[in-house]
């Protein structure tokens, strides 16, 4: 399918983390991924790939002191 | 309960949808008509409306505009689809049209050559459904698009039940087969084949052994009817017909 489930990798292990993934938009913050309805997630992370024929985008979360502090929940 | 009507192009899937929507609404049930096939534009004629309500992918600005939306930076419409429980009063005035306790929604349509794939219709179908609540004088009726590819979109997620219509073609039958085989593997317990258009009772014997073989179990038989076939060929309401007794047998099985 077009619209791509998002997984966040750690240590080998892949975590569900969004589904429906329909826009990925690079901020100076992270990563926002956005849902066809309109759900937005940003995420400090890197992509380590992407499958369009699966429909799969993997995420690594980064350290990378570039990437400034998310604001807390 | 949510049904979904699946099968092969043709097989008469919105026929059946109308049938069983005109037989609920004579029981008192309230349906929830639901527009699923992003091709076929004419079940809003044949359930008597006189227009098809906008789309609900307008809900979240349509393919296009939520495409300039996102890469114009500007907000993302916010609407009721993203809410947990969907009841059928919150659905806004434009995006249903309504008669006699019968609403039609439906999902997209595609509109445009080049204009990109279906699946943004298949994912909002199936969060609709899935967030649908229902009260327990209402059924939502899904109209399919043709064919399974709905199953690898998981549009089933939202659903009870599945019915497979059957013309007789061993297309037909197979396809049913397969329905079977995929509502199973979504853990759907009401799964069933109607048979439609069938010109005799050795017909309707033959294409019960060929499902029951396939794993199917029927649920009923509408004989072919020409009165439907006549409405269906010029865009006419659904007619009072002998298919409509023949529905009132599949209603009494499922309700």
């Amino acid at each position: 399918m077009c619209l791509a489930t998002a997984y966040v990798e750690n240590d080998g292990q892949k975590e569900e983390v969004m589904q429906d993934v329909a826009w990925i938009r690079p901020e100076s913050r992270g990563l926002q991924l956005t849902t066809l309805l309109g759900e937005s997630k940003l995420f400090q992370a890197n992509i380590k790939s992407i499958d369009l024929v699966k429909g799969t985008i993997v995420l690594e979360m980064t350290t990378d002191p570039s990437y400034p502090s998310l604001p807390e929940r | 309960m949510k049904i979904a009507v699946c099968g092969k192009g043709g097989s008469g899937k919105s026929s059946i949808v109308t049938l069983l929507t005109n037989g609920l609404r004579k029981r008192g049930y309230r349906v929830l008509v639901v527009d699923s096939d992003e091709s076929n534009p004419g079940l809003y004629r044949l359930l008597g409306f006189e227009k098809r309500p906008t789309a609900l992918l307008e809900l979240v600005g349509g393919k296009k505009n939520v495409f300039q939306a996102f890469s114009g930076g500007s907000e993302f419409p916010q609407s009721i689809l993203t809410k947990d429980d969907i009841q059928t009063r919150d659905l806004p005035p434009q995006y249903t049209v309504e008669k006699d306790r019968v609403r039609l929604v439906c999902v997209g349509k595609i509109l445009q050559s080049l204009e990109g794939c279906a699946c943004p219709m298949g994912a909002l179908s199936r969060e609709f459904l899935k967030r649908l609540s229902l009260r327990e004088d209402e059924v939502a009726l899904v109209d399919m698009e043709a064919g399974i590819e709905h199953f690898g979109r998981g549009v089933e997620a939202g659903v009870d039940s599945v019915l497979a219509v059957v013309e007789p073609s061993f297309d037909s039958l197979e396809l049913a087969g397969k329905i079977g085989v995929l509502a199973t593997e979504f853990g759907i317990e009401g799964a069933w084949g109607i048979l439609n258009k069938v010109t005799s009772e050795e017909i309707a014997l033959r294409l019960r052994e060929e499902l029951e073989g396939r794993g199917v179990s029927v649920i009923g038989s509408i004989g072919y009817d020409p009165e439907v076939f006549q409405a269906g060929l010029e865009g006419r309401p659904m007619p009072c017909s002998k298919a409509e007794k023949d529905i009132e047998g599949i209603l009494e099985r499922l309700f």
